[in-house]
């Protein structure tokens, strides 16, 4: 996954990717780089698009990658479903991983038939600080796992 | 910009009998799968390819792309090019596949333009129900016209002697409640089958 073409983004940060970050920025006490504004990834999606740009990157200590995108449960899209397979499929590939989080799905989120059979693409539904960096730990341990 | 249509159906129902009552809506704006995925992110999923029903294109308009998801639920992935487009789009295939099955419990609509990369919800819609834009309508009259007629019945009949002053209270409060019942018919004849909010 080629992320030379990095530029800054001057993107508003919407509430719920705050609230995540706020979150995510706790594991920086344990040794993680916690990233925002990280710039695009090249990205094959078919058609035009060729491009991502990542809300998040946690870096962990040993240097395993984690890409961290959110999403309201209303914008889980077939189209976000597929982009994602594809952004999780290229990650894996350049030995990173990919988790999508759905804060404001709640603990009665129904599940989409297409979420369930997303291949490969990891989505949390945690919605609180308390959950989101356990969520992340084991996300980035799964990676670990694979790349030994 | 494209919009994700939800619709949840009260039963079950068969994919071929689905894609006959499609067909029907869709007559001859119909075209090939292949060629409505075709640049799409949604073409190289098997898993999303083969839910796919059928593809409807109105030129210069919308191309409309109908997935069956489960055996009760029907996605419609709608790409258009103005927000307005896109709200007259899910009302418009929202009516005739109502109209159509006649067994649509509940729809939902999402608008969502492309930014960094991949979509991101810019307005959020719902069909409201007859019976709910029934309550909100009685809700807001209740208060307006009947809540007011109806503490001069209560105080009347408290603290003033003589039952003509009484009556004639009970009287303004059987009134209001025919005013009010009619501003609610009224209310809910004008109002929109969809209720559309912008996300921020």
């Amino acid at each position: 996954m080629n992320d030379g073409n990095k530029y800054s983004s001057s993107k508003v940060m919407k509430p719920v990717e705050s609230d995540i970050l706020k979150a995510l920025k706790q594991l920086e006490t344990r040794g993680y780089d916690v990233r925002s504004q990280v710039g695009q990834l090249d990205i094959e999606f078919g058609g035009a698009a060729k491009w991502y740009e990542p809300d998040f990157i946690v870096v962990s200590p040993d240097g395993k990658r984690l890409i961290v995108e959110v999403k309201s449960q209303r914008s889980l899209s077939l189209e976000n479903i597929a982009k994602l397979m594809v952004i999780a499929r290229q990650a894996k590939a350049a030995g990173d991983r990919l988790l999508v989080f759905v804060p404001d799905a709640g603990a009665s989120h129904t599940a989409s038939r297409f979420t369930d059979n997303a291949d490969g693409l990891k989505i949390s539904y945690a919605n609180s600080p308390t959950k989101v960096v356990p969520a992340v730990i084991e996300a980035l341990s799964g990676a670990l796992e694979k790349a030994n | 910009m494209y919009a994700e249509l939800d619709l949840k159906l009260k039963a079950p129902i068969e994919r071929i009998v689905l894609l006959g009552h499609i067909q029907s809506i869709v007559g001859g704006n119909s075209i090939a799968l292949d060629e409505a995925l075709a640049g799409t992110a949604l073409e190289n999923i098997p898993a999303i390819r083969q839910s796919a029903l059928l593809a409807e294109q109105i030129v210069d308009t919308a191309t409309a792309i109908y997935f069956m998801e489960g055996n009760d639920a029907i996605k419609i992935h709608v790409i258009v090019r103005s927000l307005t487009k896109a709200r007259q789009q899910c009302e418009r295939i929202t009516r005739q596949l109502s109209a159509r099955l006649g067994t649509v419990a509940r729809v939902e609509a999402t608008i969502l333009v492309t930014e960094k990369g991949t979509g991101e919800d810019v307005a959020i819609g719902e069909r409201v129900t007859l019976w709910r834009r029934f309550r909100e309508a009685f809700a807001e009259k209740f208060l307006t016209k009947l809540l007011p007629a109806a503490t001069t019945f209560a105080l009347a009949a408290m603290f003033i002697q003589g039952a003509t002053i009484v009556v004639s209270s009970a009287i303004g409060v059987a009134a209001a409640c025919v005013g009010a019942f009619f501003e609610v018919w009224m209310a809910i004849r004008s109002s929109s089958e969809w209720k559309w909010k912008d996300v921020t």
